[in-house]
């Protein structure tokens, strides 16, 4: 692994189905112990993008890159460091876990002691153990999606695309889930998460990407994001009393705009999303001699970014 | 975690043969454990295997009741041996090909083809692991009939070489039938096509199974109870050829199911090209053993069709050498004037075919001049395989050569261009040999007419005038034939200078990087006579 090379690259990615542009001069990198949210909605080119990263797919122009391996040209070398966790995943009847694990441990080239090692370590963490022996067939939909979990990280690998991993679990495994992709970004991968739950998204991905008809509309970080499409929040005061005083001491601030009152409640928009002088700007009402009851900040949240952003037009 | 699941990844062996036991266990192709493991489990291999036992058990009990008395003075083993086959070749030539065939459209199907794709396996793992794991299920199909065929032997009537040459012939075509299977299995991969190659595989595995077996009962046991060196020898070409074969379906199947970006033209032309070479040896061979050049007409006029399909096939092909292929690009100008034919695009594989028609039907010139007299005195008649073999590489080259140049007009991008090109080719022939042939009836007002240069496009009847030596007509036609072939061979030639004048790519800093890291760094040079 080079140090400062981005563990995944998109360059300029273009892949078209007949008269469909999936994926339209797509780019984006992340780097290691990055997680990266990738949005969209259906059909907007996400699957696509990441089968090309997986190396299941071809580009028409441009490079998809993998620890700076080319994905066209070196896939061999790809796929020893990338596990994929696709949407649609398939398992073999007249298997147990542990058999299954450890064919795809073999897969890779995992030999001996080594084997016995990854088997154990990736049982242990996506918490199969207890059922190493049970037949892929009598598994819930969650233990066969931790089951392909296992599978996409039993080599060890140093990027992880996931795609939908999500999907169809309860509460409580998704927050199991959720944990565990943390705790492999915290081991130093990087990992490609999409996923249709953005509220976990925001909470977890270090940046995101949103994509739609094949384009990738914005990236960065979620704050980065937000401040860029509303560089401002709402304020919410509640006072013992003194309502109507208080929008009139705002009225003459800079960045403030929008002021309602009713009765002791004032709302307002304050034109800065620094925590640091929203500290402030509390301090400055109380040392004003009024008397806040509540002082609260909106923030808007991942879904509120992606509703603006995308218009729900599907290709 | 269970008990049992610990004590499997604990337990270390102590013995020496059950370390390389172990040592053999990790090195397998993963594959061939996976396979093993499903089949083995499966309920289809319960029954197809319960079934062979019961009726191998059955025949025997039934057959010796029939022949009781005459057992025990007459020779009874041809009958026995006769059903064993018959029992043997469902398994072998029916079930094992096509679990093969749905083993991989299964793969496709559940969605696990894709996992598979991006594990370190490769391609060519995959399908040789899936025919080893068919293999080994011949094997037990085999140990499960061994003790009645054994049986067959002792009760005489049948020879030790001739069950061991029949049985041998039953698992060569079953290994054949199992990759031709696979080929078929890895090309489809539209639910529909997959249905169509089921049908069309199942029509054809019943079909050789009911040939191979009156084979059997008709020639290989009735008249053939002790088989001669010529026969051995005849089967040694053969299994040759078919060998080559096999090994060309299994490449070519990898070849389908593999990234795109992979070089697969160079194994799979150097095998066609080995395969055409054992052609030419055992033509030979024959000529000399049979001493008459028919063969030779024979095997060009056979050996033409599939040259004819590979190439139909390979003027599909995109055309591209991808940056990857062209790593690997002969360095020197004298390699890429010979070795770049082996390489992807269609042009190049245009040439190849071409030039390996070409090569053979040199070989076949120069056994005609050098024994044709001799042979064509012993036998009282002429041979025409020197001319016969020009003609079919002069129609080779015209032919693929205009279906080439038709490909170059449709886009590279466009799917199933393999399709396009037969679709293409087939449309050709039926054209240049139809409308002269309509048109030269409608000219005569619809009554019958001889040879004449107008059909000089038509290979089959071209062929048969020269066979039966009706050179007047000829002339006009060879010349034709010959000045068409020459100028579609050049055209294409020229266009293939853009490949040819490709060179030899290095690689990627990052590849060539990681090369350099896994080479053992060279220990430090100390100066003893300086300290540390």
């Amino acid at each position: 692994m080079v140090a400062s090379q981005p563990m995944i690259q998109l360059r300029r990615v273009f892949r078209s189905f007949g008269s469909t542009q999936a994926v339209h001069d797509v780019s984006f990198e992340v780097e290691a112990g990055q997680v990266f949210g990738y949005i969209g909605p259906n059909g907007a080119g996400k699957t696509t993008s990441m089968r090309i990263l997986a190396t299941l797919d071809l580009p028409d122009y441009g490079d998809a890159l993998i620890d700076g391996f080319s994905c066209v040209n070196d896939p061999d070398r790809v796929r020893r460091r990338l596990g994929f966790m696709p949407d649609n995943f398939g398992t073999y009847a007249n298997m147990n876990c542990i058999e299954y694990l450890d064919f795809f441990a073999r897969s890779y080239g995992i030999l001996g002691r080594d084997r016995t090692r990854a088997l154990r370590r990736t049982l242990a963490y996506t918490g199969l153990d207890k059922i190493a022996e049970k037949s892929i067939r009598g598994l819930s939909k969650g233990m066969r999606q931790r089951l392909c979990l296992g599978r996409a990280m039993i080599h060890d690998p140093a990027v992880l695309i996931l795609d939908e991993p999500a999907n169809g679990l309860d509460p409580r495994a998704r927050i199991e889930l959720r944990q565990m992709i943390c705790g492999l970004a915290a081991e130093g991968k990087a990992l490609l998460v999409s996923s249709h739950i953005l509220s976990e998204l925001g909470e977890m991905c270090d940046s995101i990407g949103i994509i739609e008809r094949g384009k990738l509309i914005v990236s960065g970080t979620v704050a980065e994001i937000k401040t860029k499409l509303r560089p401002h929040i709402d304020v919410l005061v509640q006072l013992t009393d003194g309502g109507e005083q208080l929008s009139h001491w705002l009225a003459g601030k800079p960045k403030v705009a929008n002021i309602q009152v009713s009765e002791r409640v004032v709302r307002f928009q304050f034109a800065c999303t620094d925590p640091q002088l929203q500290a402030e700007l509390l301090r400055a009402i109380i040392s004003a001699n009024f008397s806040v009851l509540e002082y609260s900040t909106e923030s808007r949240s991942l879904e509120d970014v992606f509703l603006q952003i995308t218009t729900g037009a599907v290709q | 975690m269970s008990d049992g699941f610990q004590h499997r990844m604990i337990d270390e062996p102590q013995r020496g043969w059950e370390r390389l036991w172990l040592w053999a266990g990790e090195h397998v192709n993963p594959i061939v454990i996976k396979e093993v493991r499903q089949s083995l489990k499966s309920k289809q291999f319960t029954i197809s295997f319960g079934l062979t036992l019961v009726a191998a058990v059955g025949w025997t009990l039934v057959a010796i009741s029939m022949m009781v008395p005459r057992i025990f003075y007459m020779p009874a083993g041809v009958p026995l041996l006769a059903g064993y086959f018959c029992i043997l070749a469902a398994p072998l030539m029916v079930i094992i090909p096509l679990v093969a065939f749905l083993s991989l459209t299964a793969e496709s199907e559940d969605s696990t083809f894709e996992l598979l794709s991006i594990s370190a396996l490769s391609a060519r793992q995959i399908v040789y692991g899936k025919m080893a794991s068919a293999c080994v299920q011949i094997l037990l199909y085999l140990s499960a009939l061994a003790p009645s065929i054994v049986l067959t032997y002792l009760l005489r009537g049948v020879g030790l070489s001739s069950i061991l040459l029949l049985l041998g012939w039953t698992v060569l075509l079953s290994i054949a039938e199992t990759a031709l299977g696979m080929l078929l299995g890895a090309i489809a991969r539209t639910r529909m096509l997959q249905v169509i190659a089921a049908v069309v595989l199942l029509g054809g595995l019943f079909w050789g199974m009911g040939m191979w077996l009156s084979f059997i009962i008709n020639f290989g046991l009735a008249s053939m109870p002790v088989p001669g060196w010529s026969e051995f020898l005849i089967s040694a070409g053969l299994a040759s050829v078919l060998a080559a074969i096999v090994s060309i379906a299994l490449r070519a199947a990898a070849a389908a199911i593999d990234f795109p970006s992979e070089n697969h033209s160079t194994p799979l032309r150097r095998r066609i090209l080995a395969l055409l070479g054992l052609i030419c040896f055992w033509t030979i061979v024959m000529i000399l053993m049979v001493q008459e050049m028919v063969v030779a007409q024979v095997m060009l006029s056979l050996v033409s069709i599939p040259m004819l399909v590979i190439g139909t096939l390979m003027t599909g092909e995109r055309g591209i050498i991808s940056p990857r292929a062209q790593r690997s690009l002969p360095k020197t100008f004298v390699g890429r004037v010979f070795l770049t034919w082996f390489y992807p695009g269609a042009g190049l594989g245009y040439v190849f075919i071409v030039g390996s028609f070409a090569a053979f039907v040199a070989t076949i010139a120069v056994l005609e001049i050098t024994f044709a007299g001799e042979f064509s005195n012993r036998n009282g008649r002429n041979s025409n395989a020197l001319l016969v073999g020009y003609v079919l590489l002069c129609y080779l080259a015209f032919y693929l050569g205009i279906n080439r140049l038709l490909m170059m007009l449709v886009p590279r991008q466009q799917p199933s261009r393999m399709v396009g090109a037969v679709a293409m080719m087939a449309a050709n022939l039926l054209l240049s040999h139809l409308a002269p042939l309509f048109l030269v009836y409608y000219a005569n007002d619809y009554r019958e007419f001889d040879y004449d240069w107008h059909q000089a496009f038509n290979i089959i009847w071209t062929v048969r005038e020269i066979l039966d030596n009706n050179s007047v007509d000829l002339g006009a036609s060879m010349v034709i034939i010959t000045l068409c072939a020459i100028g579609v061979f050049g055209l294409n030639l020229l266009l293939c200078t853009r490949d040819v004048m490709l060179i030899r790519v290095g690689l990627p800093p990052r590849v060539r990087e990681e090369e350099l890291a896994k080479q053992p760094t060279p220990a430090p040079i100390i100066d003893p006579f300086v300290d540390a």
